[in-house]
């Protein structure tokens, strides 16, 4: 019998939290303080929380920094053996302006808005379950994500580029429905989606620009469009099952076609300069119908056998497989000259893994395995001048797994630790992993109640063709909670290090000459967080995260913050912050940002 | 005849007792256990799993009230995760969440369900990005790079992307768009294509072949300092690696030729021109 109604606690149905604050933020370097940080000052709903939960009926709000440029918003709702059903909203602001950023004039001193964005999306999700605690359960769910906004992109032509206002918009609508069935020893899902997807830029400028590159080039104006629409139908299944005790398994097989129409248009006028003939012009017209189709199958298998009771054999096959092909006839209207294009990328991946883990005892866990990957890529052709570069693109891979669990003193202790080893083979790209080793071992002491102490311990080492990549990561992280059981003072500290270098060479094309290309990134980052309770009902927060990297780019990004926390009885609290942000590498700018704002709780029990 | 049946029925009902008495056998039902923990009856009312009761998982409970004993019941802290996760999957199996369990890095590397979920609080979910930040700290500390996303101000979440339950085999990331897209089109809409033209890296490998995910000290999460580096690791004299070396006009000594984005402007893909440029 179920615990809740014998138990008969009384259970109010509403509960929840509201906080409203109103942020100040003082800075200097805006657009780069929005590149990086981009909160809003003024009032706003930092976050809310409600709850009802009747004896059939549950239904949940949640939101959470509603005026910021980056907000949601929450609501699931159910009603026993009836439906289950969310909703979701969320907005998101995508800014960047670094002057420093893809300019080709920087070493020159010359700091040019060459690009720069200012986008917003909306994104809309609807998931409707209908007899959730049923054998077959319908579903439908509705996604549309939409954005757009206004930047300035790098228009590329006539020998010169010139930074060009855009206006920027795309749209994503993605509608799935379908039965998922369950019994005890099985379950499936069969869904049928269809998805619809725009994309557009319009650049419209009437004033005269300069070029970048060529002081006597000009445009004077400009139209230029993309515009991009497509649509799909994908299948998808699932199935996985216990026939028996000791086996299992699942897997799911996927077909999807996505095709795209795309239009685009050129009017420009200026002075411009042919880069093979070097003749001069004054009008470029161009114009371009093109599509592409993405067919694709992807799946999946994997079994499970446990031969015995602390021992299991795991294996697993992936399968994936797609082709992109496409037209675009460009036509250039001036000269009438049809420059007819192809594109093909088409790939064939399959991978089987075959793993083992065992149980020693109480206190070990130990695995192994091996993994083969075979795949072929057929890429774009290479429209450049070295005949060495291949159009085509092997992977061959074999790898060893390892790893290890180890949990001592009644689970006080637990060290996982995983092993990968690959000694070797093809790789499409040089920044793929070829002759490679990883590790990760992190444990967890629990020393008492009150002090907890994480590590962790991450290797990368790759050598791909005599260019080598290498990460080296260490992280340690204490908790402390000094007090009667966490309720007067607790400390949390923390200290990462990363260690990265790539070294790769390449030949100069205009002189042959092997050249190294260097990077290497040392990075210290510290967080410490401090929580105490002065006395009833005052508490105050502090703490923050310093980032300090070393090597190419050198970086500094300081975050400290304080926060106090006054209760005035056990529902309404008020609530003041402060936060630091300091960045300093070629870009920097420093804001304090300073909200204030007021918590109310109602109901019996606030929400989580 | 009558009483035929009549026995008959007797016989049936008595064994469905016996048989009840059976399953029953050693039990004592969630009311006494409440009597101790309060804490947890307190809690577990508004709680998912309140349509079983506590020996459903903690196995039969006299012994224990008998012997006041917990090593007579059935406990799961400190445990090897298979067994907690067994324990779980025994009704759990059914749920689509689970579907890809077994390519889980979490179930591989022995993460129980217990470790992220609480079974007797009223939220189930503990997943918050704090909670997936106090094991995966060295990722956490990667978001307080000044470029990445915005997960200190709440713009995203660790599941946004990541399924912890399992994903494709060795991809810890969601797929979205009924399992082809990955996650980060479900915001970077415009990089999704089929393009007519495709940067062949961003479909064969994933986005993380030139962008840190997490966070990084570049400017748009590269994970390179600057642009050049980055493309020069691919197009660049490798044989039998994809990916061509510049053109000779490329004098790669000039600032202007290692800012290679500011004339291919469209590295992802474009709708337009084969080599990016519009």
């Amino acid at each position: 019998m179920a615990l809740a109604p014998m138990l008969g606690l009384a259970q109010e149905p509403f509960s929840g939290e509201v906080d409203l604050r109103n942020r100040l933020v003082f800075r200097n370097e805006y657009p780069v303080f929005r590149s990086i940080v981009n909160l809003n000052r003024g009032p706003r709903l930092f976050g809310i929380q409600s709850r009802y939960e009747g004896d059939k009926d549950k239904i949940s709000l949640t939101g959470n920094s509603l005026g910021d440029p980056n907000s949601m918003v929450r609501i699931d709702a159910r009603r026993s053996e009836v439906y289950e059903a969310t909703f979701s909203y969320r907005t998101i602001a995508y800014f960047n302006n670094l002057p420093s950023y893809g300019n080709p004039l920087l070493a020159q001193g010359v700091s040019t808005s060459q690009r720069f964005l200012d986008l917003s999306r909306r994104q809309y999700d609807f998931d409707l379950r209908l007899r959730p605690d049923s054998r077959v359960i319908p579903f439908v769910n509705v996604l549309r994500t939409a954005g757009g906004g206004n930047g300035i992109t790098p228009f590329v032509g006539s020998g010169d580029e010139f930074p060009v206002p855009a206006r920027l918009q795309d749209s994503l609508t993605t509608v799935r429905g379908g039965v998922e069935l369950r019994s005890q020893k099985w379950f499936g899902n069969v869904e049928q989606g269809w998805t619809n997807y725009t994309d557009q830029q319009d650049l419209d400028n009437t004033s005269r620009l300069q070029g970048n590159r060529i002081d006597n080039l000009v445009l004077d104006r400009i139209r230029e469009r993309y515009h991009a629409e497509g649509t799909g139908w994908f299948t998808r299944s699932v199935v996985q099952g216990h026939p028996f005790e000791r086996l299992s398994f699942t897997g799911h097989l996927i077909y999807s076609r996505p095709k795209m129409e795309t239009s685009y248009s050129l009017d420009a006028q200026g002075v411009f300069r042919d880069p093979n003939t070097l003749r001069p012009y004054t009008s470029l017209l161009e114009s371009s119908f093109a599509n592409a189709s993405q067919p694709r199958t992807s799946g999946a298998w994997t079994t499970e056998y446990r031969p015995w009771k602390r021992w299991r054999a795991r294996h697993t096959w992936v399968s994936d497989m797609y082709r992109i092909s496409s037209a675009s006839p460009t036509t250039a209207v001036l000269t009438q000259q049809v420059d007819p294009a192809r594109g093909i990328l088409e790939l064939q991946y399959h991978q089987s893994e075959a793993e083992m883990t065992g149980e020693f005892g109480k206190h070990l866990t130990v695995r192994g395995g091996h993994r083969y990957i075979h795949s072929n890529a057929e890429l774009p052709p290479a429209n450049l001048t070295f005949p060495e570069s291949t159009n085509r693109a092997q992977i061959r891979r074999h790898a060893g797994l390892g790893g290890a669990t180890l949990t001592l003193w009644k689970g006080r202790w637990q060290t996982h630790g995983s092993y990968e080893w690959s000694p070797g083979g093809r790789t499409y790209f040089r920044m793929g992993l070829l002759n490679y080793r990883k590790a990760h071992v992190l444990t967890r002491l629990r020393v008492s109640d009150r002090l907890r102490i994480t590590a962790s311990q991450r290797e990368l080492q790759n050598d791909n063709m005599g260019d080598t990549a290498s990460n080296h990561i260490t992280t340690v992280n204490a908790e402390w909670t000094p007090g009667a059981a966490g309720q007067r003072v607790t400390l949390v500290g923390g200290y990462a290090r990363e260690y990265m270098i790539s070294r790769a060479t390449f030949a100069n094309p205009t002189n042959l000459q092997i050249q190294p290309a260097l990077f290497d990134d040392r990075l210290n980052h510290f967080n410490g967080y401090a929580d105490v309770r002065l006395r009833r009902g005052v508490q105050w927060q502090a703490g923050g995260a310093l980032s300090h990297s070393e090597g190419s780019r050198p970086t500094r990004f300081y975050t400290p913050q304080s926060q106090l926390v006054v209760a005035s009885n056990s529902r309404v609290s008020g609530v003041m912050e402060w936060r630091w942000y300091r960045y300093r590498a070629v870009d920097e700018f420093r804001a304090h940002t300073v909200s204030m704002g007021i918590r109310v709780r109602f109901g019996a029990r606030a929400a989580n | 005849m009558p009483n035929r049946c009549l026995i008959a029925a007797v016989g049936v009902w008595l064994f469905g007792l016996g048989a009840v008495g059976w399953a029953q056998k050693g039990r004592v039902g969630s009311e006494r256990c409440a009597v101790c923990h309060v804490k947890q009856a307190e809690t577990f009312p508004k709680n998912p799993h309140k349509k079983a009761d506590c020996e459903s998982c903690h196995g039969p409970g006299l012994a224990h009230v008998e012997a006041l004993n917990p090593d007579q019941l059935k406990l799961f802290h400190g445990s090897q995760p298979n067994q907690v996760n067994d324990s779980c999957l025994t009704c759990h199996v059914q749920d689509h969440r689970q579907e890809r369990r077994f390519e889980s890095a979490h179930s591989r590397n022995g993460v129980a369900c217990n470790s992220c979920h609480r079974v007797h609080s009223p939220d189930v979910r503990r997943t918050n990005d704090a909670l997936c930040a106090s094991c995966h700290r060295d990722i956490r500390a990667t978001f307080e790079r000044p470029f990445g996303h915005k997960l200190a101000q709440g713009a995203i979440h660790c599941t946004d992307c990541h399924e912890p339950h399992g994903s494709q085999p060795n991809s810890p990331l969601r797929i979205s768009g009924g399992g082809h897209d990955l996650p980060c089109f479900k915001c970077h809409t415009d990089k999704r294509g089929p393009f007519p033209f495709e940067h062949a890296p961003m479909r064969t490998q994933l986005c993380s072949t030139c962008h840190d995910l997490h966070g990084s000290a570049n400017p748009r999460m590269l994970a390179r300092h600057n642009v050049s580096q980055l493309c020069l690791e691919c197009h660049s004299f490798s044989p039998g690696v994809a990916g061509g070396s510049p053109p000779a006009f490329h004098d790669l000594r000039i600032e202007r030729y290692r800012q290679c984005t500011v004339c291919h402007v469209k590295i992802h893909g474009s709708y337009a021109h084969r080599d990016f440029l519009r």
